[in-house]
């Protein structure tokens, strides 16, 4: 595959920031957008994913089930899709008001993975919006401007298919600094690979944020990691559907959730990297067949020495939902409309 | 609805409260995840403003002390009742502000004071109309600022030097505790005194001392002042700061004091007797010693049999909740200094715990139904005394 000229990338990352990036506040006027969702005739589901969120959940489905469903109805519901949390996660949030799910209990006859990305792709084949918002649900200053601010570009203009948030995470930097970008996987992994091989998407500033949303048209047909590699997947995967264009990002100021720790950090990193080299694989990007061992090898200390720990780490991959059969079923698809591309 | 049928209706009026549940809990995290350290309550008081525009209320303005104010208005008739409830709280780094839903309770920093109570009050005039109740006399509703520490209640007393007429009653609210009735308020000066090295201070002086030293020497004399059990009174040393580490001596060493009484001789004694011993030590030490007031509050009550009290009271036992009557320090002394009735209630229950920090508060969310119905009751209530 022949790559841009640095220079063409350069001017077109530039346009896309100035008119593909916005503030949430651009979006306030739930009203307008209520109208507009009136006016498309559209559906908006909101999806929490869980394991062990006892802390934050109560307090996300609250705020944004009184101010987005309750005050202004733009959200149609809220699903949450536990992956076997032992806390009180699913008891709280079915006592705010959410459609409560265990993953196990979704496609039973599919079998079950365990993370984030099986969630994601249970929840598409639950929650039936044709606009679908994802949400984080540690997020500990949850504000109704994660999810209008989401939606807003895609209720404005119907050339967009997904939008990503971006923000500051203060517990991640110095008090009166502005971070630089993304977090530390990110800025470590995520964007030196893009900026080798595909730089148009380092105009995103969080390409790896837990909060996005999408076009059911668009999510429908996306293969589906089912753990870390999920939202880098969807990016190179929609940019190659279409292009640049296809994507807005919207500015959410400030983001407080638990920090994870390093050997965490490395294990998503491992994931989201294979998920990367099969992508730019099967993009072009790479020429020659990569293998690779599925194992990530991670040095402890002890009193004693250091201690190899490895950690089998594969990410199998959901096919569309359009391809499911019992999705087909549920949205009245044909099998025609599983191959349109 | 009259009050002695609304005392007969206490259910229906509880489960129209409970139905309020989620809009008031997501009001009450809002308000409280938003900084308002005392002096600096604008962005609360305007994210109130529109909370309380929301519920119904008409004319909603924020002052000039970005105090809220707003009106139920009533069909006609008696003197406007008052609700105030304290806007201000103490700072928090925003990282921290997180307050945590739970089906029953809410968990976070001083989540009971006072978040809780400014979203409830702004829902109890819809929680009337709902109930088909009518007012006859007009309802002002006060998010007060400058409550708290040297504030000194600025913001309340400015509300009532302002206003053109004169509150039937006055009911100062407290997210907690639910069964709290206070009809006498305590006197209090609140002050520093702040002991500095002089630049000319002779250090090669045999004996020579830091600050502390002379600060202690203060509060020796102050736990001798004589202080009467009756009427209660108590001197409170609230902080202390002073000096760096070992090897140095303390250039400055900050002490708070509050003085609280339920006489306003006693204050006035208890105030002269600590400037006179700040003069000894400052004369005795060769240092600079400065007692400075940073707030003032005179005592007041009503009796005990006075008619807002005795309708607090059968309100309290007719929900079946223990009543604590004590006297209080806070927004009733500014009621009591203009010579106006009222009394202090709270809204639910609250617990401050060891493991859970210094600052973070577990609030019950099912007893709120309790408060909120104790209010609707004492409004009625109240309407009824005024008109007649």
């Amino acid at each position: 595959m022949n790559l841009r000229a640095p220079t063409y990338v350069a001017e077109q990352v530039r346009h896309w920031l100035r008119t593909h990036t916005y503030h949430h506040t651009r979006f306030a006027d739930v009203r307008r957008l209520v109208e507009l969702k009136e006016k498309f005739d559209e559906k908006i589901s909101l999806c929490l994913p869980t394991l062990n969120e006892e802390a934050t959940i109560g307090k996300e489905i609250l705020l944004l089930r009184t101010e987005l469903m309750q005050r202004h109805p733009l959200l149609d519901e809220i699903v949450v899709i536990d992956s076997g949390s032992s806390d009180r996660t699913c008891e709280i949030a079915a006592e705010f008001g959410a459609h409560v799910w265990r993953s196990d209990d979704v496609l039973p006859s599919h079998g079950t993975y365990r993370g984030k990305g099986e969630n994601l792709w249970k929840a598409l084949f639950v929650c039936s919006g044709g606009i679908v918002v994802f949400v984080d649900a540690d997020i500990r200053n949850i504000r109704p401007s994660f999810v209008y601010g989401l939606v807003g570009p895609l209720l404005e203009d119907p050339s967009v298919e997904y939008v990503k948030a971006f923000y500051d995470r203060p517990l991640e930097i110095r008090p009166g600094e502005r971070g630089v970008g993304g977090g530390r996987v990110t800025e470590l992994v995520v964007r030196p690979m893009l900026s080798l091989w595909v730089p148009e998407l380092t105009a995103l500033v969080q390409p790896l944020s837990g909060e996005y949303a999408a076009r059911r048209s668009v999510l429908e047909r996306l293969a589906f990691p089912v753990g870390y590699g999920v939202e880098i997947a969807h990016l190179l995967d929609v940019y190659h559907r279409g292009s640049l264009n296809s994507f807005a990002q919207v500015d959410l100021d400030v983001r407080i959730h638990r920090n994870q720790s390093l050997d965490a950090l490395g294990r998503m990193s491992f994931g989201i990297l294979q998920t990367m080299l099969r992508r730019l694989q099967q993009y072009g990007y790479i020429e020659s067949k990569l293998e690779w061992h599925g194992v990530l090898h991670q040095c402890r200390r002890h009193d004693e020495g250091c201690v190899l720990v490895d950690t089998p780490w594969d990410e199998p991959e959901r096919p569309p939902m359009i391809e499911v059969p019992e999705y087909r079923r549920r949205v009245g698809a044909s099998s025609r409309d599983a191959s349109t591309p | 609805m009259r009050f002695l049928e609304a005392i007969e209706s206490l259910d229906s009026i509880r489960s129209q409260a409970a139905s309020l549940r989620d809009r008031l809990l997501s009001h009450a995290v809002c308000l409280g995840e938003t900084a308002a350290a005392t002096g600096q309550e604008s962005e609360r008081a305007h994210l109130l403003a529109q909370i309380w525009s929301d519920a119904g209320l008409e004319h909603v303005e924020v002052d000039d002390f970005a105090n809220v104010i707003a009106l139920w208005p009533g069909e006609g008739g008696g003197s406007p009742i008052v609700i105030s409830v304290p806007l201000d709280t103490l700072e928090i780094p925003e990282s921290e502000r997180e307050i945590q839903v739970y089906p029953d309770c809410l968990v976070g920093p001083f989540v009971g004071d006072n978040c809780v109570a400014l979203a409830v009050v702004g829902y109890v005039p819809w929680l009337m109309t709902a109930l088909g109740v009518q007012l006859r006399a007009n309802l002002v509703l006060v998010a007060s600022s400058r409550s708290l520490g040297a504030g000194n209640q600025a913001g309340l007393r400015a509300v009532f030097q302002r206003i053109p007429w004169r509150p039937s009653a006055v009911y100062c609210i407290e997210t907690v505790q639910l069964g709290r009735l206070n009809y006498r308020a305590v006197g209090l000066v609140r002050g520093s005194i702040r002991c500095q090295i002089p630049p000319d201070y002779d250090w090669a002086r045999y004996g020579a001392s830091g600050t502390i030293e002379a600060v202690a020497e203060v509060i020796t004399g102050l736990v001798q002042i004589p202080v009467p059990q009756r009427p209660l009174t108590s001197i409170v040393l609230s902080s202390i700061h002073g000096g760096v580490a070992f090897g140095t001596v303390a250039s400055e060493t900050e002490l708070e004091v509050e003085i609280r009484s339920e006489s306003a001789a006693e204050l006035e004694r208890i105030r002269a007797a600590v400037a006179g011993i700040v003069e000894s030590v400052a004369a005795s030490s060769g240092k600079r010693l400065e007692w400075s007031i940073a707030a003032r509050q005179h005592p007041g009550a009503l009796d005990a049999g006075h008619p807002l009290v005795a309708q607090a009271r059968r309100v309290l036992e007719a929900l079946g909740q223990p009543i604590m009557v004590y006297p209080t320090t806070a927004q009733l002394a500014v009621v009591f200094e203009h010579q106006l009735p009222g009394v202090t209630l709270g809204l639910t229950r609250a617990e401050r715990r060891v493991d859970m920090g210094e600052v973070r508060e577990k609030l019950e969310i099912a007893p709120l139904w309790d408060g909120m119905t104790q209010l609707v009751l004492n409004m009625i209530g109240a309407d009824e005394m005024a008109v007649a």
